[in-house]
């Protein structure tokens, strides 16, 4: 830094050296000083310049933050503004719109109104003219006639027309009625069933129980006053009495009545309840799920309980407790419920000991008004004596049918069971035998009557056997013999043959047995075919036997036979030659028959 | 979701996304019609398109008509909700006023049988 010209600079070359350097060193601090201000006056000249530029900046950003915080709340306002505006058209549009629904709505109410109101004036007039009550409106309580019913014009004898020239009043008797009724009518607005006196335009006086109410009619409020014509109270008030005194004496009559049924229905009860006690058959009633709910003495006594109590309580479920068969109650429940009542159902029960019992019931189902069962009702007869009874019966019958069997063929057995008259039949075509034991009647005197008749059971029983077998029908034996048909009752083609098979299955069959002593039985057969009668006769002891020659023949066939042989005729013999084997007897004396050409059968020729 | 008394029922079906209007509405003030707007509401949050079936509307008072118009708006607004409305020619008032609101939100579908 050079210096600088000040103008308190001294002429130095005018002083003293010491006075130079002393005012050069005051120089000096001088201009260190001036420096020192500079230095601090810069400094201060920056920051203060630092500082103005900041706040400058600080002034600047905010400004721009301003600006644009005033565009933003513009941009706002232009949206709000905009909402707003809708908001009102809406607003607006929503106003109109309800504005013209109260419109249509008031419009069709109103319509709707005065509809309803025409009809109830309507409703009115109808009803009014239609009613046997005088009916007037006044415009005051009593005062002038607006309108009467023609009841009222009857009953005040006016015409309809002439009725509107009167006041209501002027058919009073009473002349000051009209004004209490005036002050009776400014606190209530309707007075209710008074009876007054009135009189008609002819000044005949009538009775009416009266009533008044106040009504709006077309928007005035008039007066609706109702005369109910009691004509004459008195008869009216005796009638009353009169129909009084009628009810007490129906009513005392109506109690009489009742008194008498009540005991009529305890008299029937008690006899209920008595035959219920003593009857000798089991009374019950049971619940549908099978719970005796009532029972008399007698079920107990024959369920074998000591009381009903105990049996009522034992007998909770029958279908499981009471009936042996175990599907027996639903079985006769589906059939109650199916048909309302069953009789004499028979049915095996325990008993209280165990012990089976059976028993007759008959039951019927109890049901309420909507057709649910409540329970079943039943009576009960022990009936087992009757059941062995029947068995026994049962099994007389079975023995009975079999003995008329023995003696009878099925076929004519049946026939007579039917009652058939035809008590005989002819057949074509039958052959008969005949068999005798040789000799029998000698055995008698040897051996006691009980032994004879034993073999001889002992014999004929394997000749039922044999006859069964082939068979052929046994017609009976007579003594010690023996007589089989074959061909009946039912024809059958191999008759003949049947009965040679059978003669010669009967010899060989006798020879099976033999006499106490050793010595053999001889059998003597006689044969014959042809025609005969069959039939039963009689009325007790039935048999069915067969008559005619071929009977006879065939007797005679035996009859003059041999021991151990079998005679034929020659008709036999004709029949059987071709399969059996026969000898001829040749010419034979028959009795009552001359001479007959017969044959010994010997036996059936084997098919080789 | 259902509102039943004597004289109205409302009643919101959710598989025919349908709220159903029958009898007679005449409550007092937009106040008393908060619970069916809320019914409506409902109906609005939960289908792209919703049908106000009015068919058995026989009365609405203009209460009710100022809440259905609000709430049409507020549909309208909403701008992804599709309006069916359907209703009687046979009721006075709704030939008149359905057609009304279609003013406030012309996208309404309105079925008059």
């Amino acid at each position: 830094m050079g210096h600088s010209s000040s103008s308190g600079q001294v002429d130095l070359s005018a002083l003293d050296p010491l006075d130079q350097i002393t005012l050069l060193q005051q120089e000096v601090l001088a201009l260190r000083q001036l420096n020192q201000d500079l230095q601090v006056t810069l400094e201060t000249a920056v920051e203060h310049g630092d500082a103005i530029e900041a706040e400058l900046q600080q002034a600047n950003q905010r400004l721009q933050a301003e600006i644009a915080e005033r565009q933003m709340a513009q941009s706002t306002l232009q949206a709000i503004l905009t909402t707003v505006s809708r908001d009102k058209a809406d607003l607006e549009a929503i106003l109109n719109l309800t504005v013209e629904h109260g419109d249509t709505v008031e419009y069709h109410l109103y319509k709707r109104a005065v509809e309803v109101m025409r009809q109830s004036e309507e409703l009115f007039r109808a009803i009014a003219e239609a009613s046997p009550v005088a009916m007037v409106l006044t415009q005051t309580p009593a005062g002038s006639i607006r309108y009467a019913n023609a009841a009222a014009a009857q009953l005040l004898g006016v015409s309809e027309a002439d009725i509107l020239t009167y006041t209501l009043g002027d058919f009073y008797q009473e002349p000051d009625l009209p004004d209490r009724l005036q002050q009776a009518l400014k606190q209530e607005s309707s007075l209710v069933g008074f009876e007054l006196q009135g009189k008609n335009a002819q000044n005949q006086a009538f009775w009416a129980i009266a009533s008044i109410h106040q009504v709006s009619l077309q928007g005035e409020l008039v007066w609706l006053t109702t005369l109910y014509d009691i004509g004459d109270r008195k008869q009216i008030e005796e009638a009353l009495r009169q129909s009084q005194a009628k009810l007490q004496e129906q009513a005392r009559l109506l109690k009489t009545l009742v008194e008498y049924r009540e005991e009529q229905l305890r008299q029937s009860e008690e006899k209920y309840r008595s035959i219920f006690e003593n009857s000798v058959e089991g009374i019950y009633q049971v619940s549908p799920s099978g719970h005796i709910i009532n029972a008399n003495p007698a079920l107990a006594r024959i369920y074998g309980y000591d009381s009903p109590a105990e049996l009522m309580a034992a007998l909770t479920d029958i279908a499981k407790q009471l009936y042996v068969q175990p599907s027996r109650r639903a079985e006769l429940t589906v059939f109650v419920n199916q048909f309302g009542s069953a009789s004499d159902m028979e049915s095996q029960i325990y008993r209280k000991d165990g012990s089976i019992i059976w028993i007759s019931e008959s039951i019927r189902v109890v049901r309420d008004e909507a057709e649910h069962v409540l329970h079943y009702e039943g009576t009960v007869r022990d009936v087992t004596e009757h059941k062995q009874m029947e068995a026994e019966l049962r099994q007389q019958r079975l023995t009975s049918e079999r003995l008329l069997l023995n003696v009878l063929p099925q076929k004519v057995a049946e026939q007579l069971k039917r009652g058939t008259n035809k008590i005989a039949d002819h057949f074509n075509k039958v052959t008969v035998l005949f068999a005798d034991i040789v000799n029998f009647t000698e055995l008698a005197d040897t051996v006691s009557p009980n032994e004879l008749v034993d073999i001889l059971n002992e014999i004929f029983s394997s000749f039922d056997s044999l006859v069964d077998h082939y068979g052929l029908e046994k017609i009976k034996t007579i003594g010690d013999a023996y007589m089989v048909v074959g061909g009946l009752p039912s024809p059958h083609p191999r008759h003949v043959e049947l009965i040679a098979d059978l003669a010669l299955g009967m010899q060989r069959e006798i020879t099976r047995f033999q006499r106490h002593d050793g010595t053999p039985f001889y059998l003597r057969i006689g044969i014959h075919t042809g025609p005969v009668i069959a039939g039963v006769i009689g009325l007790k002891k039935f048999a069915y036997d067969l008559w005619g020659d071929t009977v006879n023949i065939a007797s005679r066939m035996e009859a003059h036979g041999e021991p151990g042989k079998i005679q034929v005729t020659q008709t036999v013999y004709e029949r059987l030659k071709d399969s059996y084997d026969f000898k001829p007897r040749g010419m034979t004396a028959i009795k009552g028959k001359g001479k007959m050409t017969t044959y010994w059968l010997l036996g059936k020729r084997s098919l080789n | 979701m259902e509102i039943t008394t004597k004289d109205y029922s409302v009643w919101y079906d959710p598989e025919k996304a349908t709220v159903f209007f029958k009898g007679f509405l005449r409550l007092d003030g937009m106040e008393a019609y908060q619970p069916i707007i809320n019914v409506l509401n409902i109906a609005a949050e939960n289908g792209s398109v919703i049908t106000l079936d009015m068919k058995n509307l026989e009365f609405l008072n203009s209460s009710g008509i100022s809440m259905l118009s609000m709430f049409v708006v507020s549909l309208r607004n909403k701008g992804n909700v599709g309006l069916v409305l359907k209703g009687s020619n046979k009721v006075l008032w709704q030939t008149k006023s359905l057609r009304n609101l279609q003013r406030l939100m012309p996208s309404i579908s309105l079925e008059l049988g």
